[in-house]
């Protein structure tokens, strides 16, 4: 099962979009532009099903409704995020899950959200089986602050919506915050952004799998860093986890390295390849070439189709980059590519196929990156060098 | 008037530019390209193809070894280049156009006029022209004897490249304001001919347009 469709209205810098997705989807557009901003649309159905999670906290995560909503929007003050789930082989809708929800409260009575509507289509039984909003009879204000999505006795018949976005993986490994071992455990109870808590995502592994993880990544790195051999996990005394590598110099046993000592690079391709591993459904990978030397970056596109081939449960990834050398690959179809184009009336999201500009140069036997990458460059970025910024004024 | 151009470099680029707006007002750059340099010359026949939805306006140096219809046979392969398609592979380098507007250049840089080469007057069985004279690369001539000069020393920063660079260390953000406010194409024209028959290849185009 994979998001055929996304659908956001109100959604941070989305006023109004309606976007297709595939198994492997390239999101792209200028810095700011809100690629961030769209994964964090499927994120916050994430933060909605998962355990302990719910609405109101979904919400509160990210600074309440006033930091969702967007700025563009005019009239309408509430938001959208409504996904089709498909079948990734024969395309038949499975699930279409709505929810439509506003501010309320204020001065002294508590912000919160609320909800104007929740609806679940199941796509085999072709009909709604879920339709909730503001004016049913059943609902009170108190029953208009909680998902269905959320609740595991309201949710039965649909129950899937909700195990598909438990197992929605986001990583974007900061090495600064993974080195940092005073910030352990520090980000516990909410998600884990940067990967503060990424050793300790290891560690929750059964030690067999976790091994048969750690084989498939050493082979990989054997040839990415091929100074670095026998990647493991530990423990210290103290019950923190550690990653430990050893690293070949001129003696003839080299020596050992832990995570605090590795390169920026190799700890970034080690979540990179442990997300990918690990995955069980779908993947949002943000910016994954950051720290990377080119060569390896280049292979991104066909390693993760390869992954998503052999790995059945790799169903669907969502890349987001500004990578001429991962967008360089002639294997990435245009119905793969999403640009996002900032406008007055806030971001756009376009196909390929939609931007004329784009799909003439594709069409005279140009990659995809040629084609989008100055696309989405800054018009005026060359001018940064004419400025002046005064800095004998000081 | 939509139009793509395509230069090798940021100079390149904006020479492009001030050419477009000198030939007419209503041209639109859809985009600039290419995304990474170094690659036109094998791309000729994409950017060919490409002009056949819209214009496309490019501009390359050659290298010492090679000369224009060499290229031209080598990589269009036979096939026939579209009038929407100004291809521009320059004998000498985009400088020297820069460097044809003689008293500007040495005005705004701030080196004698006579550091300058003069141009020179060729004459064939049709016609006579004048073009810029180089002794070598017009770009290395500019900044190994001609910037030095320069009574700015930040001209002389910007431009002179250091050990082995091939260029100074903001040698594109030096030659940007000259490009885009200073440089007289008229004055330049007349002492380049392959100038003065580039301009007169947009402006063919822009009237093609104008008939439509």
């Amino acid at each position: 099962m994979i998001i055929s469709r996304l659908k956001l209205y109100n959604w941070k810098n989305f006023q109004n979009v309606d976007i297709n997705l595939t198994e492997r989807n390239f999101i792209i557009g200028s810095n700011a532009s809100g690629k961030s901003n769209l994964f964090d649309s499927l994120r916050f159905l994430r933060d909605i099903s998962k355990q302990a999670g719910g609405l109101q906290s979904a919400v509160e995560i990210r600074g309440g409704i006033k930091k969702i909503r967007c700025l563009a929007a005019r009239k309408r003050s509430d938001i959208l995020v409504e996904i089709d789930l498909s079948d990734e082989k024969s395309d038949e809708l499975l699930w279409t899950y709505s929810l439509n929800f506003m501010h309320t409260g204020g001065g002294v009575i508590k912000s919160e959200a609320k909800i104007l509507s929740e609806k679940v289509y199941d796509g085999k039984e072709k009909k709604w089986i879920t339709d909730r909003n503001e004016n049913s009879k059943e609902e009170d204000t108190e029953t208009l602050k909680y998902t269905h999505l959320e609740q595991v006795t309201a949710n039965k018949k649909f129950r899937e919506i909700q195990l598909f976005f438990q197992n929605l993986e986001y990583l974007n490994v900061v090495p600064q915050l993974v080195r940092e071992s005073s910030s352990y455990n520090s980000t516990k109870i909410y998600e884990d952004y940067f990967g503060r808590n990424f050793l300790e995502r290891i560690s929750l592994i059964n030690e067999k799998t976790r091994n048969a993880y750690f084989r498939r990544i050493n082979s990989v790195l054997k040839l990415a860093v091929p100074q670095l051999e026998e990647l493991q996990f530990h423990k210290d005394k103290m019950g923190v986890p550690h990653l430990e590598a050893k690293y070949i110099h001129w003696r003839a046993k080299g020596s050992k390295q832990s995570e605090d000592q590795f390169s920026d690079g190799t700890i970034r391709l080690i979540g990179f390849l442990w997300a990918l591993i690990d995955s069980n459904g779908t993947i949002l990978l943000e910016e994954p070439e950051i720290n990377l030397h080119s060569e390896i970056v280049k292979q991104f596109p066909e390693f993760i189709s390869k992954i998503q081939r052999s790995k059945k449960s790799v169903k669907q990834v969502l890349i987001s980059t500004h990578s001429y050398d991962l967008l360089n690959n002639k294997g990435i179809g245009t119905n793969e590519v999403l640009v996002l184009e900032n406008s007055a009336e806030g971001t756009n999201v376009k196909t390929i196929n939609e931007i004329e500009q784009i799909k003439a140069i594709i069409d005279s036997g140009f990659s995809i990156a040629d084609a989008t990458i100055p696309f989405t460059a800054p018009k005026e970025i060359h001018e940064v060098n004419q400025l002046n910024l005064n800095f004998s004024e000081q | 008037m939509n139009v793509y151009i395509v230069g090798e470099d940021q100079a390149a680029r904006e020479i492009i530019k001030r050419l477009l707006s000198f030939c007419s007002d209503d041209f639109n750059i859809l985009m600039e390209l290419p995304a990474r340099g170094g690659e036109i010359k094998k791309m000729l026949i994409n950017y060919n193809t490409l002009s056949l939805k819209f214009p496309v306006i490019l501009l390359m140096d050659l290298d010492d070894k090679d000369c224009a219809p060499v290229i031209i046979n080598q990589y269009f392969k036979g096939n026939i280049k579209n009038t929407q398609f100004i291809l521009n592979i320059a004998i000498d380098e985009v400088e020297a156009w820069l460097m044809a507007d003689r008293e500007n250049f040495a005005n705004y840089y701030r080196v004698p006029i006579t550091s300058i080469p003069e141009p020179k007057l060729y004459r064939t069985i049709k016609s006579s022209f004048y073009e810029m004279y180089f002794p070598y690369k017009s770009s290395l001539f500019m900044v190994k004897e001609i910037i030095p000069l320069s009574k700015i020393k930040e001209f002389k920063e910007q431009m002179i490249p250091s050990s082995n660079a091939k260029k100074g260390k903001e040698y594109n953000t030096a030659l940007t304001p000259f490009i885009k406010n200073h440089w007289n194409i008229k004055n330049a024209m007349n002492h380049s001919d392959s100038l003065y028959r580039m301009i007169n290849r947009i402006k063919k185009i822009v009237s093609q347009y104008q008939t439509l």
